[in-house]
């Protein structure tokens, strides 16, 4: 996949946070032959936003975010790092976006609607991953996978509109095998 | 008076938002919020003691080997489980890449993209500044990833991969290292020293190190003429005035880092108004009352050898997950500027002596940290016998308690660990931006960053004022550590 080859707009991505630790960016950033800058160019991948990249912030990024789950703006893919978190209760308020005071879980399940491809980056975003360990406190979950039981945020049903369910990637390494910068890769436990 | 809300807060490492309320054209008082909660200290009890070595560097992907080594020295304290002087060797190399990369990575990518602002367009040095430090496209950011990435296979022969490794381990390190990946790390060493004293000092490290005053300082920048990031940064901080933004006047403190027979190459202590004095680690509490958790009956913190608070959200008179430490129940600051406070190292002195804990001394003490770590670096690579042996395998009693402290990029981070049956029984951790972000205590006094934002400058019709972004960003913030 080369700049030369594809059509001239780019590929719009959106990379969200929520419970996890911020590895996977990290893992990402290790990026080699080539460096991350450089692979997210030759794919003519833009950033709409990423929250550890980008210079928009505060109310700048809530636009952004606004936008895209309103459908006004348009974003092919959007990544998930960390998982996705429901408690204490099932309210959501172990993650509520700063800023706009609404649970993180509501912003990925409306932008989710709206994104091309969805990927779920890492186990947490996956699976619910560390963040659901011991007695799974917080409720985590992850975007297609609740543990090892399909469903998740998105329900074992779920298609984005561009790709079939196999594009909710389980727990892909950011950077290449071989790069020492990898974060949590795990296998499904089925 | 009006109300701004700052969120979501961004570049920096997880979510945060900052309640500020403007009066005159200044910030009259600030409220910061850590807005994510995971509870990994709930999460540990019950679990096998080595367990922790798993759970806890996932408590963040950008200082995971801090928690590594705080939960393979907590783990170690238990009982007596000897450091091989290998084993030490190698675990201050893992340690010492992740902080330098750590101080580089905010450098380049989270605090000098906001010169890039729209809000400096009339500014004369803005094009180039734009040009350099831009988010995303600036030509630093790109001339920094693929040295961070070469940086990072130092890490890929001595822990086999980051972030979360396995090789640190109570008794030292899980991987021995040859002759030939000595020569080998030695290489990577002189490639990232190249790095540094082509672009971001255009100086030697030594001469870095050896700059001891404000005034030398801004000479040797302006020598520069512009070439090298760190003098850029100098110019704009003067242009700017970031020595007058953020000030703080409270302890800083330091648990030391890089042990070795010789002692700490930065030592541990606390430093106030030019004044030195041991660390009474016994002294640290937590306190939950503008927290969501659950209040103690008697209302008195808590000390991290103790049981912590449940979380509690239905809280209305807490604003954020993350509890307030105080030092002797006083407010500390924690952070590279400490750590080089402590150690007394001249140019920090001279700048926090002058103008006050300020954003450029902050910025300035993590640039002059790298140089400093990375020659030390460099000795310890020359120091490791490949023959001796780089870890002990001495077993963890089944019950004990113990501490392990240490310092991330970001300040002083402690694990404290309880066992019984072989089995984790207690797990607190207090962070370094736990320390600088906290929440008010039940004295209603403030943590670092909530006294540094008190009259920050807010421009005209700014929704999210450009000093507030220098003055968050100049502590290097991790949320994902602040609560875990
Ligand atoms: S998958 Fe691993 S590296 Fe990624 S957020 Fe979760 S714990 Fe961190």
């Amino acid at each position: 996949m080369t700049a030369a080859s594809e059509p001239a707009r780019p590929l719009r991505l959106l990379w969200l946070q929520s419970g996890g630790c911020g590895g996977c960016t990290l893992s990402l950033l290790g990026a080699e032959k080539p460096d991350l800058l450089t692979a997210l160019a030759a794919a003519n991948v833009e950033l709409l936003w990423h929250p550890s990249l980008s210079e928009a912030t505060g109310g700048e990024a809530r636009a952004i975010l606004e936008a895209v789950a309103a459908g006004d703006q348009p974003v092919d893919i959007l990544c998930l790092e960390g998982s996705v978190i429901n408690g204490p209760g099932g309210t959501g308020r172990f993650h509520l976006m700063a800023g706009t005071g609404k649970p993180m879980r509501d912003w990925i399940a409306a932008i989710a609607q709206r994104a091309g491809y969805i990927v779920a980056v890492g186990s947490c975003a996956a699976f619910g991953g560390v963040t659901a360990a011991g007695g799974n406190e917080v409720e985590a979950c992850g975007l297609a996978y609740d543990g090892t039981r399909a469903g998740g945020l998105l329900g074992a049903g779920f298609r984005s509109p561009r790709a079939c369910r196999s594009s909710i990637s389980p727990a892909a390494p950011s950077t290449p095998a071989g790069s020492p910068t990898r974060c949590c890769r795990s296998a499904p436990a089925r | 008076m009006s109300r701004l809300i700052v969120g979501p807060f961004n570049r920096v490492e997880g979510d945060l938002e900052v309640r500020l309320d403007i009066s005159a054209g200044a910030v009259a008082d600030a409220r910061v919020v850590s807005p994510l909660y995971r509870g990994f200290e709930a999460m540990l009890v019950g679990k096998p003691a080595l367990d922790a070595l798993v759970y806890a560097p996932r408590i963040c992907g950008i200082c995971s080997v801090s928690q590594s080594v705080a939960a393979a020295r907590a783990l170690a304290a238990t009982g007596s489980v000897p450091l091989p002087a290998n084993g030490g060797l190698a675990v201050n190399l893992i340690h010492a890449v992740e902080n330098v990369a750590d101080h580089l990575t905010h450098f380049y990518l989270f605090f000098m993209p906001d010169f890039a602002r729209a809000v400096y367009a009339g500014e004369p040095w803005h094009a180039g500044a734009a040009a350099r430090f831009a988010a995303v496209r600036g030509g630093a950011a790109q001339d920094f990833l693929p040295a961070r990435a070469e940086l990072m296979n130092l890490l890929g022969v001595l822990a086999g991969k980051w972030p979360h490794t396995l090789a640190v381990q109570p008794g030292g390190s899980t991987r021995a290292i040859s002759r030939a990946e000595l020569a080998r790390l030695g290489a990577l060493l002189a490639a990232f020293r190249r790095f540094l004293e082509r672009t971001l000092f255009a100086d030697g490290l030594e001469a870095v190190a050896a700059l001891s005053t404000r005034d030398a300082l801004l000479a040797w920048a302006e020598r520069r003429a512009m070439a090298g990031d760190f003098a850029r940064f100098v110019i704009l901080s003067q242009a700017t005035g970031l020595n007058r933004l953020g000030r703080t006047d409270l302890r800083h403190m330091s648990y030391g880092a890089y042990p070795s027979a010789e002692g700490p190459l930065f030592p541990r202590g606390v430093f106030r108004r030019g004044v030195g004095s041991v660390l009474p680690v016994d002294r640290i509490t937590e306190d939950v009352s503008h927290a969501w958790y659950r209040t103690a009956p008697d209302d008195a913190p808590r000390s991290p050898r103790d049981l912590g608070a449940p979380p509690d959200a239905a809280r209305d008179d807490a604003y954020s997950w993350c509890k307030a430490p105080r030092l002797d129940g006083e407010v500390a600051e924690v952070g590279a500027l400490s750590r080089q406070l402590v150690a007394g190292h001249p140019l920090p002195r001279d700048l926090v002596a002058r103008d006050g804990a300020t954003v450029e001394a902050r910025v300035v003490a993590r640039v002059l940290e790298v140089a400093l770590v990375a020659m030390a670096m460099e000795r310890w690579v020359r120091a490791i016998d490949p023959a001796a042996p780089f870890i002990d395998h001495t077993p963890l009693p089944t019950a004990g308690e113990g501490a392990g402290l240490t310092e991330a990029a970001r300040g002083s981070l402690g694990h404290w660990v309880d066992l019984e049956g072989g089995r984790i029984t207690n797990y607190q951790i207090i962070a370094p931006t736990t320390w600088n972000f906290s929440p008010r205590d039940a004295a209603g006094t403030p943590g670092p960053l909530e006294q540094a934002l008190r009259g920050a400058p807010v421009r005209e019709g700014e929704a999210e004022p450009v000093a507030v972004q220098h003055i968050v960003r100049s502590f290097d913030p991790c949320m994902v550590c602040t609560v875990h």
